[in-house]
Order: structure tokens, then sequence, then C-alpha cells
């Protein structure tokens, strides 16, 4: 039973073509496809880290811009705070001026409102004097009644006169 | 009763080219391993499922045992150790289906695949060292004990193809006996034991030691 | 001299093979203290570090499958008596 013979030939031939077969068949493709897998796989995390950096440098990006954004928002509401009183400062200061003009001018046009009024009361009793004048001298009035004119006149005048005293 | 190889035909009619029944199982185990191959490699998915599983994970384990001894030459050495584990394991565990002869209770398998491992070891010490400086290593470290390391490497192939004949044959021989004996429920954990268990081992063991010898020959 | 039929002779011859395969396996001792020895070994290893169980074991293992190669050889050997020889 411990005999060899020409079948130790056979089973090395057997061996040799079963080794070239898987060879062909099953350890080509699986190495291909392990190490296609390991390529993958090396692939998709060095990708990922590269997107993780990629992240970390975008968020970090957009906090800065964020900061520089509020800073500068601070900054034009400063300065919109300062123009804005500024500007309120001069408008008050402007609305004074106005006011001022504006009380000047009316108490200008009061004055002159006076003032006219004044001479026009001065006209008007320097034409109703002519006028008892010269009724007085039409009509050739007796000494009392003349003086009693002339006192009621000057009572007139005096009254009106009144009006332009202090 | 002969529990050895028996002769099934002779090839071309011819007295000298006799095939026997192990050889014959061989070639099945040879078929069904190169069916499985195909199968398992025919749509290779990146997500791997049920054959490509077992395909993937068994050329990895082997890929790992040749890299722990020699770094770096996984790849290249690949083929041959892949096809000694996958061959020697499913001819050991073929033999639980009963009236199925181990492969490898015969010594003209085992004695085979052993000389074949024991060319390949000494092509990569001479292709590593040169032959010359290879040859020149028997001497070493005296020149006085070149006859006994060259005995020693003769005995290697004798020694690694015997043990594995050893056990295969030896298992059948006790199954057969109980067979004869009490043919009824006995010889089921003897089955289990001898072609499950044993042949298992043994398996992993002729592939290791192929390693071995091939990194030994290399240092 | 006595002068025995070749039926004899090869009676004889079978006896002697048979006899001397089993002599053959007395060395089945050295396996068997060997593979004892590493399972002992083994069994002191795993209580010492029970978290490295799994190795242990199938170190064990190759170790027993190797020192079993001397046993293997006598059983080869006896087979070869019995079966070639003996009949």
């Amino acid at each position: 039973m411990v005999d060899l013979n020409i079948t130790m030939l056979w089973e090395v031939v057997n061996f040799l073509v079963l080794m070239y077969l898987l060879k062909r068949f099953l350890y080509k493709p699986v190495t291909e496809m392990l190490d296609s897998r390991r390529q993958k796989i090396k692939g998709d995390l060095e990708q990922a880290r590269r997107q993780k950096e990629e992240a970390h440098r975008l968020k970090e990006q957009h906090q800065r811009e964020l900061n520089e954004a509020r800073q500068k928002a601070q900054q034009i509401i400063d300065e919109a705070e300062d123009r804005g009183e500024e500007r309120a400062q001069e408008i008050i200061a402007e609305a004074q001026d106005e006011a001022e003009r504006i009380k000047e001018r009316n108490l200008a046009e009061i004055e002159q409102a006076r003032q006219e009024a004044a001479d026009e009361l001065r006209r008007e009793v320097a034409s109703i004097s002519m006028m008892v004048a010269s009724k007085f001298l039409r009509e050739k009035l007796d000494e009392e009644e003349h003086e009693e004119l002339i006192q009621q006149y000057i009572e007139d005048l005096e009254s009106a006169r009144l009006g332009e005293a202090k | 009763m002969d529990p050895g190889p028996q002769v099934v035909t002779y090839l071309f009619g011819n007295e000298s080219l006799p095939i026997t029944d192990t050889l014959i199982w061989a070639w099945v185990v040879c078929i069904v391993i190169i069916i499985g191959a195909r199968l398992a490699t025919k749509d290779m998915k990146i997500v791997p499922a049920g054959l490509q599983n077992v395909a993937e994970m068994t050329v990895e384990l082997i890929y790992d045992q040749i890299e722990a001894m020699m770094p770096g030459e996984g790849k290249r050495m690949l083929p041959f150790i892949a096809t000694i584990f996958i061959f020697i394991g499913l001819s050991n565990l073929v033999g639980f289906i009963p009236g199925v002869v181990n492969p490898t209770a015969d010594i003209n398998t085992t004695l085979g695949l052993g000389l074949v491992v024991f060319l390949v070891s000494h092509y990569e010490g001479m292709k590593k060292h040169g032959v010359f400086g290879y040859i020149k290593g028997f001497g070493e470290p005296v020149i006085i004990l070149l006859p006994l390391n060259v005995v020693g490497e003769l005995a290697k192939p004798i020694s690694h193809s015997f043990r594995l004949f050893g056990n295969m044959v030896g298992g059948g021989i006790i199954i057969m006996l109980i067979y004869s004996a009490a043919p009824w429920v006995l010889p089921v954990p003897l089955h289990a034991w001898f072609d499950l268990f044993v042949g298992a081992v043994q398996a992993l063991i002729f592939g290791m030691i192929a390693i071995a010898y091939i990194a030994v020959c290399r240092d | 001299m006595v002068e025995f039929s070749p039926e004899v002779i090869d009676t004889i011859i079978s006896a002697a093979a048979l006899l001397g395969a089993g002599f053959a396996m007395i060395a089945g001792i050295g396996p068997g203290i060997g593979q004892g020895y590493a399972a002992g070994k083994a069994v002191e290893g795993v209580a010492r570090q029970p978290e490295a169980r799994g190795n242990i074991i199938t170190t064990m293992l190759l170790g027993q499958a190797v020192a079993e190669s001397t046993g293997i050889y006598s059983l080869v050997i006896a087979i070869v008596l019995i079966f070639t020889i003996a009949t």
C-alpha cells in the first residue's frame, strides 16, 4: 500500500494545474478586489479628512467674517449715531436761529404796525382837527361853544394819545 | 484487505499508467475547488457577500500567515502556499463523506506535494543567496557537518509528507476497522474526529511547515 | 539444518512482520508523553493568562501535531509491515 508509482507525477501535475487555475480565478481577482477596497477606503478617509479640514477652514473663515461684519456694523451704528447727534444739534441750532429770526421779524412787524397806526392816528387827528377847525370857522360858533369843543377835542386827543403812551 | 489506494483503471490500457481512486478523488476535489472559486469571484462586489466573503477571508488569512514568516513576500508566495492550504484542506475534509477516499491517504499525493515544497524552498534559497552561496550554507558552521546537513535537508520532505500521510491513513484504517466491527453509530464521531478535526489540523500543519521550510531556506 | 517449506517460511515472515508492527507501535509512548507535556504546559499557560486562551490552544495543537510525527512514522512502518509484508 505504500508503493510509489507514476500517480505521484499525476498528483504533482494536478497540483500545478490547480495552482495555475486558482491563481487565475481566485487569487488574482480577490487580491485585486482587496487592493481596490483598500484604495477606496484610503481614498475615502483621505477625502473625509480633506473635507473636514475644508469645513474647519470655512468655519473659521465664516467666524472671522462674522466678527468683521459685526465690528463693521458696530462702527456704522456708532458713526450713524454720531452723525445723527450732530445733525440733531444742527437742526436744533437752526430751529433756534429760525425761531429767533421769526421772533425778531415779528417784533419788527409789530413795531412797524404800531408806527403805522400811530402815523395814521396822527393824520386822522390832524384831518379831524382840520375838519373841526374849518367847521368852526364856517359856522362861527360862540365863545362858549368854542371853548367847550376845544376842550373836548383835547380830551379826545389825550385819550387817543394814551395808546401811544407807555 | 488493503486500505491503500485501489487501482481503478489503467490509462490507455497501459499497465504502467495506473489510475487510483485517490487520484480520481483528487481530480474531483480540484474541480470542486475551481468551481467554488469561479462562483466566488464571478461577479465581485466592493461590498462582499456570500461565497466572496469566504474566498476573501481564506486568502487574507493565508496571506497573513505568509507575511508573518516572510515579510514582503506575501503576494508572490500566495498562489503556491494558498493552493497547498486549500487543496490539502479540502482533500482531508472530503473523507467525511462515507465512501470517499481521502486523496491525502496516498503516499504519492503527499510525497509529491512534499517534493514540490522541497524544490520550491531550495529554489527560493538559491534565488536569495545565489547558487554557490546557498550550497556553501550547508557547510556551516564547520565543513564536517555537510553530510549531516544534507541528510537533514533530505529528511524534510520525507517527514513532511509522511506526517500527513500517516495521520490520514491511520484514521482511515481505524474507521475501516470500526466499520467492520460496528457499522451503525460508532463511525460518526470517529469520522468527525479523524476527518474534520485531524484533517483540518493536519492541513494547517502541512501549510505552516511548508511556509517555515521556505522561510528557513531564505534565511 | 531443518528445511522449511515455502509456506512455512511465508508464515514465519508474516508472524515476524506482525510482531514487528506491534513492537513498532511502542514508539507511540513518545508522542503520548510529549503531547501530554504540551497539554499540561498549555493548561498552566491558560490558568496564568486566561485571556490568551485561543492563542495558547492553537499553538499547543500545532506543537502537538508536530510532536506526533515520530508516532506517525512508527504507524507508517507498522502499516507497511502489516499490509505489505505480512500479506
